[in-house]
């Protein structure tokens, strides 16, 4: 029997152990129900306990078989997304309190959500890539549609759900194409099979695309963003914040694996044109658009398009320094959006209503903490200095300039400036407006303002000193490009 | 130079940004220093300055640095000190002193005098750092700041003007947005050689770089100072209190544009860019201010307006680029800042006089205001460049250079400089004697009283310095204006000195003459206005439709999306992946050479009117129907293909999935059905060329041999090492035990879950459905049929098709047909346990079965296996195999069972009748 050896269970230790937390959240719900109050606790628990497994053991290098690559990169990526899931977490408390909504199903399907989102993230064969990706997915589709009373929610999960399985339609036929292409789902072996003989085939090519295309959804690049604007405004807040974060997370690193792998960059002009085209595409649909949105939550959506524009930049020039804006970006995406979620999970009344940006007037002086901690954020999402927005921008123009698409960063910054205006118009509504007639009634609570207030501190403190973030992401990206 | 003198300049320099930081902090620390706010912010300044003439004296040189902040993003904290330098840093620190002080006088002691002074402060701090710092990134990130702390102090009367906010947005976005192309400039140079100024100055890049990066570089440029078309953002600023405009529109802001090009010019002044962009747009700006200046009725609006001219004068000197423009932009920086700092503070204090800023009301205010008179005297007079004041030096010297230049740009130069000056003469002269000459146009006008010293010290000192400036002109070219361009431009100018009287010299006819026909424009005017001009040129028009046009895009945008079906993503998606197959439609021949199996094709063509009904009918039943058929096609396919395994599975998933759709169909909640896909050219214009191509994909792939390594591995190993015949069910069971484990325990989780997640929706009326006496008679007769097939399935499985998961499924189809019968509550009564405690059951058998080898030494999930032969003449093969089979169909039957039967259940709760 082809057995599992100690070190490679010993590589998924947190992987594991969110597995069980979640089972065990699970059975809890179902024979003691009574213990609700405590599920986010544990839950949290077996976050820190996934945590501290992947500081503390010893990162092996190729696990089961080599499908696995368990390194300094799949530290980073766990490490990211666990801290995401802190967040979510966080909010998710009080918010599933609020909205009468907590049961163990919601943590146990976040948990094995952040299981996928781990696989995927540290895979180096399509198939487990595969695999964690439907893992993500699921308990996402189930997620959105959580507060089954109000209609938005079910829509958002329909969508989702409609949306996410042809997603993966695309991508298990592409993996398909590459695998009758080149005989294997080893991207070490596609990588160089391809990158030796210096152009893309037409069968590589098709499978490329469509693994690109199922990417693209979960990334809501256009034009596979049609879902994100109704999905985040319907979702639970914490499920969106989640949703915003973890799967584009993991989505952008095989991307990233793939690019490097096959140097697409320097064989295939076409990729390089479409790539750019998508990344136009996105930053300039998503910022103009957002533009017009009343809606927080969905502004924040095509915001989201946007962002992941400026993170594909980073992905064409791959190699260490496109690498390493991949992850710095991700890092200061997950924490703006993190605090902005939460500052807005806060500052909503129902959540079956839109989150009017109108309704935020005048809550800079009544909650001061929260409107500072997404003012930051929002400032930090505008790409202002000194915020952590700005150097994660910052580092990816300067990849691409360095690589010589000075044009696509050209583009960039104008697109940036363009996302001022609607990112400032939330500030002038809490700030410079005052509280409308009928005050909006916000039911405050210490988790999430704390939550919404580390997130900021850190969009400041690591935006002023970026150094650790900077030197942890070259050392993570120096295993993908040695 | 010794160390410690190093470290002590390193120390001095960052003193002198930090100073004004300090006083910032002080006053927006404490409340009650209200009334000594312009005192705090003086000092702050004036210790500034101390600082720059310390290490003037000093004569302090090189690049000191304070801190590697970011290594890796060469962002590194460091002061470029030359006396070029420290010259435009003491001219920010010295206005900033007299700016304080007049702030000071203009607000009173008020909180909001404090803030503004406070934020007035951190702007000069931000100023300071922009000039003095060497590395890029680190000038960008001052240069950004300038721009936030602008925001803050155009908005400072917020709370009196409505207008304050627009405006201090607009010069927000305009100039922090105009100076991100410039951060893409600066990370260029960067790559292509350095990101410190000094060693930049020592490369020579090649013209290429030059002008990517100049170009890249200039908007920040024309932004900041108030170029054409960005200029619109000054005039509006004028929006903040006088003291505000006085030192951001004189010395600072508006100049960190200019002090950038001359930094630049050493490093990307060789671009022809060069000259052809700046000339050309600093002579149209020039023209466009003074006519503008020439118009306009408020005086401190007249102000802005011949701040943006003089600002294109600027431009165009610089764009000159010749190393005497260098210098008479250089004199001409220092000159502006003195007289416009003066005028504005000047007009603060008519202001506060006569209580009105309007020409319209003013006039004769030399009777009361004898002082500011004189002081206005000498400041306009430099503006309008009449000798012997500093503003006529520059002139001159400005005019000197233009003999110098190509012959076409001479052209273009001389006569934006001459049309320019014309209009300067002219609106300094309305100025000038709109305000102080004449009789007074108003009550206020004529009850006007001298301003007190607060408002008058400002004005003395730069008039008194102005006039110094020209009349020393010998020493100032000597001490001052060589060793500053020298060092700015990195090598020594050869250039004529400087003097008020040259002779009789072309730049001194063109003065006269400029002299002469601005006073004649001046006269001819009488204190008329001039129209404001195409609505293009003069506002923020450029900026509202920006803004506009983006709105209405996105909104058309926004519109179009939602309506979008989601097929046409995926539509998009396919046809650009499949775009690439167009090199593979040759092997579409192989349609006619392939050998077609006849079996095959006719189950492929049932398939085909499954599709095409699919389409084509309306329904959801009957899709659900049609899409079951299509499935039954796959089965029978396997079926052909040998893979008896893959037909049992096929074939029972396709019962469930059908038994599951169906029940999910209901809670659909409209009556009516779904009118048929249909096809429409559009949808057939992509599905055709898509069905082609991945018909010439399949062919693509057959042509290449399957790879019989996996195969050969299983046939070979599974007899001999798992002692199995069924490599299927081996493959499940023994060789890849972990993954059935994990999957059987997602299907447990996912069964709990639905079972969850439907479990609180019960509710309403409990009608129980049975089915019909026929139903349950037959069901009574395949039941245990059934259940026996499943057992089957189960035991036999190792050798023969069948195994776990199928056995699990058969045995989940035949519980559907019992509780579809009986009714849910009779089949619960008939059966022992519960199906989810079955599946948990379930999933603990099949941990024990992976744990227990562990606790025997052997590595998880090992089987035994073995024949028995009891009685001697039976053999019985077994295998622990089993028990691990057991644990799965346990699993799978409980989950999918207890799923189906919330389903079941629900649907019959919520609503009368069956399916």
């Amino acid at each position: 029997m082809l057995t599992p050896t100690h070190a490679d269970l010993v590589a998924i230790a947190p992987e594991i152990i969110l597995t069980i937390t979640a089972g065990l959240l699970l059975i809890v719900e179902a024979f003691l129900p009574g213990l609700r109050r405590h599920f986010s606790g544990l839950a949290m628990v077996g976050v820190l306990a996934a945590i501290w497994a992947r500081l503390h053991f010893e990162l092996p290098g190729a696990v089961w078989a080599g499908m696995m690559q368990i390194d300094e990169l799949a530290a980073f990526v766990d490490i990211y997304i666990l801290v995401a899931v802190i967040f979510t977490i966080a909010m998710a408390g009080p918010f599933l309190r609020r909205t009468e909504t907590e049961v163990g199903e919601f943590y146990a399907l976040i948990l094995l959500a952040t299981v996928g989102a781990m696989v995927m993230a540290s895979s180096v064969n399509l198939l487990p890539i595969f695999l964690g990706l439907e893992l993500l997915s699921i308990p996402l589709y189930v997620l959105n549609a959580f507060l089954r009373r109000s209609q938005v929610s079910v829509e958002a999960g329909l969508k989702y759900f409609v949306v996410g399985a042809v997603a993966s339609a695309f991508l298990v036929y592409g993996i398909a194409l590459l695998y009758g292409a080149t005989a294997s789902t080893d991207l070490a072996v596609i990588g160089s099979q391809v990158a030796s003989s210096g152009q893309l085939n037409p069968l590589v090519a098709i499978g490329l695309a469509m693994i690109v295309g199922g990417l693209a959804f979960k990334l809501a690049l256009v034009p596979c963003h049609a879902w994100a604007p109704d999905v985040y405004q319907g979702g639970p807040t914490p499920v969106t914040a989640f949703l915003a974060v973890v799967p584009k997370g993991a989505a952008l690193i095989v991307l990233l694996r793939l690019a490097d792998g096959m140097d697409l960059l320097h064989i295939s002009p076409q990729w390089v044109a479409a790539a750019a085209g998508i990344a136009v595409a996105s930053q300039t649909l998503g910022n103009i658009v957002a533009i017009v949105q009343s809606d927080v939550k969905r502004m924040l959506a095509y915001s989201g398009i946007a962002h992941m524009g400026y993170a594909m930049v980073a992905v064409i020039v791959a190699g260490a320094d496109g690498g390493a804006a991949v992850l710095v970006y991700l890092v200061a995406y997950t924490l703006m959006n993190m605090g902005a979620f939460a500052s807005i999970a806060m500052l909503s009344e129902r959540e079956d209503r839109p989150h009017f940006i109108n309704d935020l007037r005048g809550q800079g002086y009544k909650r001061p903490i929260v409107a500072l901690a997404l003012t930051t954020c929002l400032f930090s999402l505008a790409g202002v200095p000194p915020f952590i927005g700005f150097t994660a921008k910052f580092v990816v123009f300067r990849a691409a300039v360095n690589e010589g698409f000075v044009w696509l960063a050209v583009i960039g910054v104008v697109n940036s400036l363009v996302s001022a205006f609607y990112y400032l118009r939330v500030v002038y509504a809490m700030y410079m407006q005052p509280l409308p007639r009928r005050e909006p009634k916000f039911q405050f609570s210490f988790q999430i303002a704390t939550a919404a207030a580390v997130a900021a501190l850190g969009v400041l403190i690591l935006g002023i000193y970026p150094t650790p973030i900077l030197e942890a992401a070259q050392t993570a990206i120096l295993v993908l490009v040695r | 130079m010794s160390d410690a003198t190093v470290t002590l300049q390193t120390w001095l320099a960052t003193g002198i940004v930090l100073m004004p930081v300090l006083a910032g902090a002080l006053l927006f620390a404490r409340r009650e220093s209200n009334a000594v706010a312009g005192l705090v912010g003086a000092t702050g300044s004036g210790l500034s300055l101390a600082l720059i003439v310390w290490l003037l004296l000093e004569r302090a040189q090189g690049v000191r640095v304070v801190w590697e902040w970011v290594p890796e993003l060469q962002v590194v904290l460091s002061w470029r000190l030359n006396s070029g330098t420290l010259a435009i840093a003491a001219l920010v620190a010295f206005v900033g002193v007299l700016v304080m002080q007049f702030a000071g006088a203009y607000f009173g002691p008020s909180a909001k005098g404090r803030r503004a002074i406070a934020t007035l402060s951190l702007f000069e701090a931000s100023m300071l750092g922009l000039i003095l710092a060497d590395n890029l990134f680190m000038l960008f990130t001052f240069w950004e700041l300038t721009g936030l702390c602008s925001f803050f102090l155009i908005n400072t009367d917020a709370d009196k003007r409505d207008d304050t906010f627009a405006a201090a947005q607009q010069a927000l976005v305009v100039t922090v947005g105009g100076a991100l192309p410039m951060l893409l400039g600066f990370i260029y140079l960067a790559s292509v050689g350095s990101a410190s100024l000094t060693e930049l100055y020592a490369l020579d890049l090649p013209i290429r770089a030059q002008t990517i990066a100049f170009l890249l570089i200039l908007p920040a440029v024309l932004t900041k100072s108030a170029q054409i078309p960005f200029h619109f953002w000054l005039p509006g600023a004028m929006a903040a209190p006088t003291p505000i405009s006085a030192y951001l529109h004189s010395a600072t802001m508006v100049k960190a544009g200019l002090i950038l090009l001359i930094y630049l010019f050493p490093v990307c002044g060789g671009t022809p860019l060069w000259t052809l962009l700046l000339v050309p747009i600093g002579g149209v700006t020039c023209i466009w201010g003074s006519y503008r200046a020439l118009g306009q009725d408020d005086i401190k609006l007249l102000m802005a307006w011949s701040t943006v001219s003089q600002l294109g004068l600027m431009t165009l000197t610089l764009g000159l680029g010749t190393d005497l423009a260098i210098r008479a932009g250089i004199l001409y920086l220092f000159a502006h800042a003195l007289f416009k700092a003066g005028l504005f503070i000047s007009v603060g204090g008519i202001d506060h006089a006569a209580h009105t800023r309007l020409l319209s009301k003013l006039g004769g205010l030399r009777e009361n205001t004898p002082a500011l008179f004189w002081f206005a005297l000498i400041l306009s007079g430099s503006m309008a460049g009449l000798p012997p004041f500093a503003g006529f030096l520059s002139k001159e010297l400005v005019l000197e250079k233009l003999t110098l230049a190509a012959p076409l740009v001479h052209d273009v130069a001389v006569i934006a400089i001459v049309l320019g000056s014309i209009g300067t003469v002219a609106y300094t002269s309305r100025f000038f004697f709109g305000s102080f000459t004449g009789s007074p146009r108003s009550e206020e006008a004529s009850k006007a009283h001298s301003p007190g010293l607060g408002f008058l010290s400002a004005p003395a000192v730069l008039a008194a310095l102005s006039l110094v400036f020209g009349i020393g002109a010998k020493w100032i070219d000597r001490w001052f204006l060589e060793p500053v361009s020298w060092s700015l431009v990195g090598r020594p100018i050869e250039a004529p000195h400087l003097a008020l009287w040259h002779g009789i010299t072309v730049p001194l006819v063109l003065s006269a003459g400029i002299v002469t026909f601005g006073w004649f424009l001046y006269r001819r005017l009488a204190g008329r206005g001039l129209p404001p001009g195409p609505e293009a040129l003069s506002g923020p028009i450029l900026f509202e439709n920006f803004l506009s046009l983006s709105r209405a895009l996105g909104d058309r945008l926004s519109r179009a999306l939602a309506g979008a079906s989601p097929s046409v993503y995926f539509g998009l998606v396919l046809v650009f992946g499949l775009m690439w197959s167009v090199p593979l439609y040759g092997k579409l021949g192989d349609f006619f050479t392939h050998q077609w199996n006849f079996g095959g094709s006719l189950v492929l063509f049932v398939q085909l009117l499954a599709i095409a009904g699919l389409i084509l009918l309306p329904g959801r039943l009957t899709r659900v129907l049609l899409l079951s058929v299509v499935g039954f096609t796959v089965a029978l396919l396997y079926r052909l293909l040998n893979a008896p395994d893959l037909v049992l599975t096929q074939l029972l998933v396709e019962v469930l999935t059908a038994v599951f759709f169906a029940l999910a169909v209901r809670f659909i909640v409209t009556q009516e059905s779904p009118s048929p896909i249909g096809l429409s050219s559009a949808r057939l214009a992509v599905a055709v060329p898509l069905g082609l191509a991945g018909a010439a994909l399949v062919f693509a792939l057959d042509a290449e041999p399957p790879d019989p390594r996996l195969p050969d591995f299983f046939l070979e190993a599974a007899p001999t090492i798992a002692k199995g015949l069924n490599v299927v069910n081996v493959i499940l069971g023994d060789f890849r035990g972990l993954d059935t484990l994990v999957e059987t325990v997602v299907v447990i989780l996912a069964a709990l879950g639905v079972g969850g997640l439907l479990r609180r929706e019960r509710s309403g009326r409990e009608t129980e459905l049975k089915g019909s006496f026929v139903v349950r008679q037959l069901t009574r007769l395949i039941l245990p049929l059934a259940i026996m097939l499943a057992l089957a399935l189960l035991l036999k499985g190792h050798d023969a098709p069948g195994g776990g998961f199928v056995s699990g499924l058969s045995f989940a189809v035949a519980a559907i047909l019992g509780f579809a019968a009986y009714g849910t509550r009779s089949f619960r009564a008939r059966i022992p346990v519960e199906p989810d405690r079955i599946a948990i059951f379930g999933a603990l058998i099949l941990i024990a079965a992976s744990v227990i080898p562990m606790v025997m030494g052997e590595p998880m999930l090992t089987h035994r296996h073995g024949t028995l032969s009891p009685l001697g003449a039976f053999a019985i093969k077994w295998s622990t195999t089993l028990f691990f089979e057991i644990g799965v169909v346990m699993a799978i039957a409980g989950g999918l069972t207890a799923a189906a039967m919330r389903l079941w259940e629900m649907t019959n709760t919520r609503r009368d009748g069956g399916i």
